[in-house]
């Protein structure tokens, strides 16, 4: 185990590696609290970059959000999703692009969890339904953080899983002195995301302690319990985690909601079958 | 049930799920064989996988084969959580949906299917 002094080190040399987002988003966020510009303004902006306005248009119309009609432009996407949604996407792009393939089971173990989210959102009526499946999409950002920047260290991880059967928690405990939860905390707060999103990011595997954002919480919780159950994707060890009771409790889903959820998510997410290209 | 790029789809395929446009409408509906025509329809909509029926087994052995190597899977994945009632039923849910051929789950013991896409199911 690490000492405090130890582990202290890692997260000052973690921290200082911590990706910043695009410098125009900067601008952005000042103009969208100063109120003196319109959204249609703002679109324009983020539409200069036009790489990142076409990543964000993709990702706004993923299925998890599930909109009746297609986000065509950015200010559209930022009308129906909100600023803190599409700057949520912007991050999500920004820092999965650190992966590119090598993240691919991450990538789809994240997706699988928006989407979860999203139809437990529906089930239980609740409102800000984007900001649910944003929640999920984002909740492992510290492991593809650590990923990135500690990959020593995620060697020494992958090997206390694989060799020693701990969960990649533990490992991170282990070998790090902090989990990929808190990396995401201090990612959350360089970047000025609401609790909404920091919450689930922080406490997705002990919603007991999220304070602003309980519901949400406990949802994603929940969404990456069954996206792991079922198996899609890779959260980076095998095994289904203990299920919160209380957070259970939270969303009151009773057995017959419960199997509609799990019918609606195994047909949301069938994986797709890689056939040679010489077939 | 699997999921299949359109360059991917051969004639005589049948759609399990809807294909629909961005704002929801049903382009394509379920149950409908894949022709030359409908996979030219799919091309100009600019659909990137669709949903197809049935499995891409050669023979009832390799399905039956692995259908066990999921369900060992699926165990494996619940095996911290046996004295959780709730996980528990869920597992069996999951079961059932994977035996009914609902749920294609990749298997997590087959390093060569967890490459670039989730699909277990190739053959």
């Amino acid at each position: 185990m690490l000492g405090d002094r130890a582990a202290a080190k890692k997260r000052v040399q973690l921290i200082k590696n911590l990706p910043t987002l695009p410098g125009m988003i900067e601008q952005i966020s000042k103009a969208v609290e100063s109120q003196r510009f319109s959204v249609d303004d703002i679109g324009k902006l983020i539409s200069r970059d036009q790489v990142l306005s076409a990543k964000v248009l993709k990702l706004a119309n993923s299925a998890f959000f599930g909109f009746s009609r297609k986000v065509g432009s950015l200010t559209q996407a930022l009308v129906l999703l909100g600023f803190d949604v599409v700057k949520g996407l912007i991050l999500t792009s920004s820092v999965f692009d650190l992966m590119k393939a090598k993240a691919e089971g991450l990538w789809l173990h994240s997706m699988g969890v928006a989407t979860a989210s999203s139809i437990i959102a529906a089930h239980l009526e609740m409102e800000d339904a984007e900001e649910i499946s944003l929640a999920g999409l984002l909740h492992d950002l510290g492991k593809v953080v650590l990923r990135a920047h500690m990959t020593e260290d995620m060697e020494a991880i992958g090997a206390l899983v694989e060799d020693q059967g701990l969960s990649t928690r533990e490992a991170e405990q282990a070998v790090l002195g902090f989990t990929h939860a808190e990396v995401g905390r201090w990612l959350a707060e360089s970047w000025k995301l609401p609790e909404q999103l920091a919450e689930p990011i922080q406490y997705h595997h002990d919603p007991g302690r999220a304070k602003d954002a309980p519901l949400v919480t406990a949802v994603v919780h929940f969404a990456d319990i069954m996206v792991r159950g079922y198996g899609y994707g890779d959260g980076g060890d095998p095994w289904v985690p203990p299920l919160d009771r209380a957070a259970l409790a939270r969303m009151s889903l009773g057995p017959e909601l419960l199997k509609e959820i799990i019918a609606e998510v195994c047909d949301k997410l069938v994986p797709e079958v890689a056939l040679p290209d010489d077939d | 049930m699997f999921k299949l790029t359109i360059d991917k789809l051969q004639e005589g395929m049948v759609l399990a799920q809807d294909v629909t446009r961005g704002d929801g409408v049903v382009l394509i509906s379920a149950g409908r064989q894949v022709t030359g025509e409908v996979i030219s329809l799919l091309h100009r909509l600019e659909v990137e996988t669709v949903v197809l029926e049935g499995d891409l087994f050669a023979s009832e052995e390799e399905r039956v084969e692995h259908l066990r190597r999921q369900e060992q899977a699926l165990d494996h994945r619940f095996s911290r959580v046996t004295d959780d009632p709730v996980l528990m039923g869920i597992r069996e849910l999951l079961r059932h949906h994977l035996r009914e051929g609902r749920a294609a789950m990749p298997a997590a013991e087959d390093p060569a299917g967890a490459g670039e896409q989730a699909g277990g199911e190739s053959c």
